[in-house]
């Protein structure tokens, strides 16, 4: 047995480092002599010689890591061979020399042997948290495939607007949350039946499916698919640019008279920790000045326009997967204070995913700020069925002339109405934005 | 056999030279010869399984006996058929020298299917129930209630035979081992239990020698706290091993008492194959233990009675060096257990297993 | 049928099966000559005689360790724990000897063993005398475990642990030992891995074991009563093989579950029926499952401590309502 192998010094021991030769090549070596160091992960040590002769070959050298079992060196007893130098083990007549040794663990057995496990769904999937996923048990969801309901007709009973067991056997049972197909439904993205696809919808709808090209998949392209929620955007908005004959209104209002009553008034609510902010004052102007055009405060539906007797007033809220609108009701019976909590109440839990599904369903008019991000001007699309939206600018300072004819500086705010010409003509939305115009330039009014 | 059995209770009292060789003489020869073969063999098997350790073809724990091969071999031949054996790990030669096949032995230090134990117990867990032995045992201390159960069933049963319970120095200190020889002394008033104690003082548990686990460091008086009589041996020497191992089992077969052997006897290699520094103890002391190697003193005086030669010493370890490198090279071409096995026995009876696969 | 509290079945079964099977033996302390701290095995020595009633002394350890090496001998011992508290003592040798024994030796030998006692709070024994440890022990392939609650459960499935050929953790219900129910004649076992349904009922699914099952039963009457809600209610009786199929099924028909128990919340029985149910029910969920445990604290001695530190009926109950959004009371 003239091998000499790394051995196993150690339960886990997989391979060792040749570290130094205590010995060369050709020295005579006694049994029990060290002719090595050698280290594992835990120590250095010596290798003794497990039996007598001449240390015929050095096959590693210093520094070389071994797996356990490998030759390292040969001592040739008397008239034995020494093989070929080649680098590996040969099996010698009777030896016990073998390659190295094969992983005891029986990790093998693991991979076949582990338990299925079963996903425990648990969160709504597709877009997370971000607002428009119903919260909804598990039977009620394998109701709602069992029998086609469209789940954003069910309002749910549960904690935090959950849509339980009870909820959906009422709703079957007054029969008005059959899915029919269509997008319908107010602002929010609703929990499309599973086998409805964007296509089919439109066909159901009467429209042309578009016909999108494949993508180039050349370099420097990304292909990202859209969430649910952006897919229903995409199909409504579409519907509504198709279906709705929009037409537009601006006005430009000065706005100098509604910043001093805001600041004015922020002082004294200052202690209570309120801020009212320039869309408070937008929001309450539009829901006053409807109370003379209420034919915008309306729905198109299929049985006519419905005229509605509140405002219950739809705020945008742009989210990182898209838009919700949330509801605030009867707007106009509420002073700016309550509609400033209320507002940034909703604002924020609509960033949070916390609405529940009456909060951002229904709404008769939309109001859409893009103030903030210093837009001079845009049309905003309106969501079906309301009759109108009112798209807002950003505040600019510029030049004007005052009472005298001399010129002051005065802060000017766009606002443009995009109406559904099927309810409102040309002249009520241009009377009406003049009239939105009017209340915002002498805000005593919203007080009315 | 030995002529007369002195008794040496309690006083832990080695015999004089002159008794040992009254003793020795009368001993059967050819018998000593077989015995001299069957310790070659242990030694000769374990050596391999070091070997074959080191090469990483065995796995997890691996212990060796070798240095105390004249302990086993020497009770055992005490052993007769419907007795039981049971021990803790290091328990390859009982099992050999109760006539398992080394070849199913090694298979399963190999993991294979054709193991002894199926590949299921490895080392540690040896089993061969037919033949008496009942177990290896991983557990410092934790088999010795069970061969105390053994000892009371067999007696229950209403039978004469007798238990073979060996331990270590280092179960001692064990809750396990006080608690059990407490029983087998109680049982034993009424003769329920037949239980012959063997201690295999090799004189470290694992690292620590017995001076530092103990302050009353003879461990055959131990069992006098639990009145269980009790005598000390040298290990090292077959004859004398012999000798108490025939009288005591006898004794514990007739009266259905307990009794304890110290056998004091030495390891020349680590406790685990993995324990490589041995830093608990000098090279020194290991070399004095060589020179005390059981197989070489019996091989000596063999030689002196002329039983054996040096032809005969040469062939022995021919035939024995042939054996074993079959025994190896069977265990190398096994295959390994089919993964159904995995879920077979863990419970008796209809249902083998009671879970998802 | 005759009617008999628990502690007169486990007796009886105790005492036919060693009638009818030489081989069976008992072992414990204080069970031959002071009758057993319980009275269960009280007269049972002079029957049978010391070799097979067996006064051990307090060496959960050594006495545990040599019934199993009498079971691997071929005998049947059923071993008591004064208390089920005392048996960490033992459970080395439960759980490394007794439940692996068949394993390790490829099948060679099987440990036909019954450890016995009562197990559970809720009798003002205070911190290490208070322990219920289906969890403990259900965890170990190789063990069966059961929990019986009714005195028929007791006779019928210690006779089945006492033929088992496997190792038996039979944990009574210390709280019940005085309770009376009708058990059957005859020896008949009550079969292991089959779960018994207490009660029928259609709107929620209350699973337990051990003396929650009365309690759990006790809140479905008041359910009924106050809020019209019909409770299903589970005794799990068999821990391991746990029938999962009985309170999946349960479940699939109420809808909703509460699981109780009185160990501590994580890692106990009701998380496990938790989980399966979720796993293999979800569908079918019209609300989570909640668990009812016990406080997380060590068992309290004063009354009121202790009250307080295992599930309530008002727990229970609300926890029920939870799951139906119903008002909470």
């Amino acid at each position: 047995m003239p091998e000499v192998i790394m051995p196993k010094m150690g339960d886990a021991m997989e391979e060792g480092t040749l570290v130094k030769w205590l010995k060369s090549e050709g020295d005579e070596v006694s049994e029990g002599d060290p002719i090595a160091e050698i280290e594992t992960d835990k120590v250095t040590l010596e290798l003794e010689a497990e039996n007598a002769g001449t240390l015929a070959q050095l096959i590693a050298s210093e520094g070389q890591d071994i797996p356990v079992g490998d030759a390292i060196a040969f001592i040739a007893g008397e008239g034995e061979e020494v093989p070929e130098r080649n680098g590996g083990s040969e099996a010698q007549a009777g030896g016990e020399a073998e390659e190295g040794g094969d992983d005891e663990d029986g990790g093998g057995a693991q991979a076949q042997t582990a338990t299925e496990e079963r996903e425990a769904a648990g969160a709504p999937s597709g877009n997370g948290a971000a607002g428009g996923n119903f919260r909804a048990s598990p039977i009620v969801r394998r109701l709602a495939r069992e029998n086609n309901l469209d789940l954003s007709r069910i309002d749910g009973s549960g904690p935090a607007g959950r849509i339980v067991e009870r909820d959906v056997r009422a709703a079957m049972e007054r029969g008005d949350a059959q899915a029919d197909g269509q997008a319908d439904g107010q602002a929010a993205p609703a929990e499309a039946p599973a086998e409805a696809q964007p296509e089919q919808q439109a066909a159901q709808a009467g429209l042309q499916a578009p016909t999108l090209p494949e993508p180039t998949d050349a370099p420097g392209t990304q292909l990202v698919e859209p969430t649910r929620m952006q897919r229903v955007i995409a199909e409504r908005m579409t519907e509504a640019k198709q279906h709705v004959p929009h037409f537009y209104a601006t006005v430009e209002v000065k706005m100098d008279a509604a910043m001093a009553l805001r600041k004015q008034l922020n002082e004294q609510l200052e202690p209570e920790g309120l801020k009212l902010s320039v869309n408070d004052f937008v929001m309450k102007a539009v829901a006053v000045a409807l109370r003379n055009y209420p034919n915008l405060n309306a729905l198109y539906t299929s049985r006519g326009v419905e005229l509605h007797e509140k405002v219950d007033m739809a705020m945008a809220v742009a989210l990182d997967a898209g838009l919700i609108t949330p509801v605030i009701r009867d707007i106009g019976s509420k002073g700016l204070a309550t509609i400033s909590r209320e507002s940034k109440d909703l604002a924020a839990r609509a960033r949070d995913g916390k609405l529940k599904p009456e909060e951002y369903q229904g709404g008769t008019i939309t109001v859409s700020n893009m103030g903030m991000f210093g837009v001079e001007s845009f049309t905003a699309i309106i969501n079906p069925p309301q009759a109108a939206i009112v798209a807002v600018s950003s505040i600019a300072k510029r030049p004007d002339f005052d009472e005298s004819g001399e010129v002051a500086p005065a802060s000017f705010m766009k606002l443009t109405l995009s109406a559904d010409h099927r309810i409102a003509n040309g002249r009520d939305g241009a009377l009406y934005m003049s009239e939105v115009k009017r209340v915002l330039e002498n805000p005593v009014m919203l007080m009315v | 056999m030995p002529a007369e059995s002195e008794e040496h209770v309690g006083d832990g009292g080695v015999e004089t030279q002159e008794q040992r060789d009254a003793s020795s003489v009368a001993t059967d020869g050819d018998h000593l010869v077989e015995l001299y073969k069957k310790m070659v063999l242990i030694r000769a098997f374990e050596e391999a399984c070091q070997r074959s350790f080191r090469q990483g073809k065995i796995g997890g724990y691996l212990h060796v006996y070798i240095g105390q091969e004249a302990v086993a071999t020497g009770f055992l031949d005490a052993f007769k058929e419907g007795d039981r054996a049971i021990t803790a790990y290091r328990d390859h030669p009982h099992v050999l020298l109760l006539g398992s096949d080394p070849k199913n032995v090694m298979a399963e230090l190999y993991g294979r299917g054709d193991g002894i134990v199926k590949g299921k117990g490895g080392s540690m867990h040896l089993f061969d129930v037919e033949r008496g032995f009942m177990g290896g045992y991983g557990i410092v201390g934790g088999h010795i209630p069970l061969g105390v159960g053994f000892a009371y069933a067999m007696r229950y049963q209403g039978t004469d035979h007798v238990t073979q319970l060996y331990l270590g120095d280092g179960s001692i200190s064990n809750g396990a081992f006080h608690e059990a020889v407490n029983l087998a002394g109680l049982w034993g008033k009424d003769g329920m239990c037949p239980c012959l104690f063997i201690i295999e003082n090799n004189q470290y548990g694992m690292g620590t020698s017995v001076e530092r686990t103990t302050a009353m460091t003879d461990l055959a008086r131990k069992f006098d706290a639990y009145g269980v009589e009790n005598e000390k041996v040298d290990g090292m020497d077959l004859e004398a091993v012999l000798e108490v191992a025939h009288r005591a089992a006898e004794r514990v077969r007739e009266t259905g008492k307990p009794y304890a052997v110290e056998a004091l006897t030495y390891r020349t290699v680590g406790h685990g194959a993995g324990d490589f520094f041995e830093k608990y103890r000098t090279k020194d002391e290991i070399k004095k233990w060589r020179e005390r190697d059981p197989i070489g003193q019996l091989e000596h005086k063999l030689i002196e009675r002329d039983l054996l030669d040096e032809d005969a010493i040469e062939e022995i370890s021919n035939e024995t060096k042939e054996t074993i490198g079959e025994v190896t090279k069977f265990a190398d071409e096994s295959a390994e257990p089919p993964i159904e096995e995995l879920y077979t026995d863990v419970y008796a009876g209809e249902d083998e297993y009671m879970g998802e696969k | 049928m005759a009617t008999m509290t628990y502690r007169e079945a486990l007796k009886a079964a105790m005492s036919e099966e060693m009638e009818r099977d030489e081989s069976v033996v008992l072992m414990g302390e204080d069970i031959g000559v002071y009758g057993g701290t319980h009275l269960i095995t009280d007269g049972l020595i002079d029957r049978f005689g010391a070799k097979r009633v067996m006064d051990t002394p307090i060496a959960e350890g050594g006495f545990t360790g040599a019934a199993i090496g009498m079971a691997m001998m071929g005998m049947k011992p059923v071993v008591e724990m004064m208390t089920w508290n005392f048996s960490f003592l033992a459970s080395d040798q439960i759980i490394q000897n007794a439940a692996k024994l068949r394993y390790f030796s490829g099948g060679q030998v099987n440990v036909p063993l019954v450890v016995r006692g009562p197990n559970g709070g809720g009798v003002q024994l205070s911190a290490q005398h208070t322990h219920s440890l289906e969890n403990m022990y259900g965890h170990f392939p190789g063990l069966k475990v059961v929990s019986p609650v009714t005195p028929a459960d007791v006779k019928g499935m210690m006779l089945t642990a006492i033929r088992d050929p496997n190792p038996v953790i039979f944990l009574e219900a210390g709280a019940l030992y005085g309770t009376k129910g009708e058990v059957p004649d005859g020896d008949e076992g009550v079969e292991f891995g089959k779960a018994r349904i207490a009660r029928e009922g259609t709107d929620v699914t209350l699973i337990s074991y051990g003396r929650q099952v009365n309690l759990c039963l006790r809140v479905a009457d008041r359910l009924e009563e106050e809020d019209g809600v019909s409770a299903e209610v589970i005794d799990v009786r068999s821990i391991r093989p746990l029938d999962e199929e009985t309170f999946v099924e349960s479940v699939k028909k109420t809808h909703r579950a509460v699981a109780v128990q009185e160990q501590w919340r994580l890692f106990g029985v009701a998380s496990e029926v938790a989980s399966i149910i979720q796993e293999k029910a979800f569908d079918y969920l019209d609300a989570p499952v909640i668990r009812v445990s016990g406080a997380e604290v060590p068992a309290p001695y004063a009354r009121n401590l202790e009250i307080a530190a295992f599930p309530s009926e008002q727990q229970v109950a609300n926890a029920a309502r939870r799951t139906l959004y119903i008002e909470e009371k």
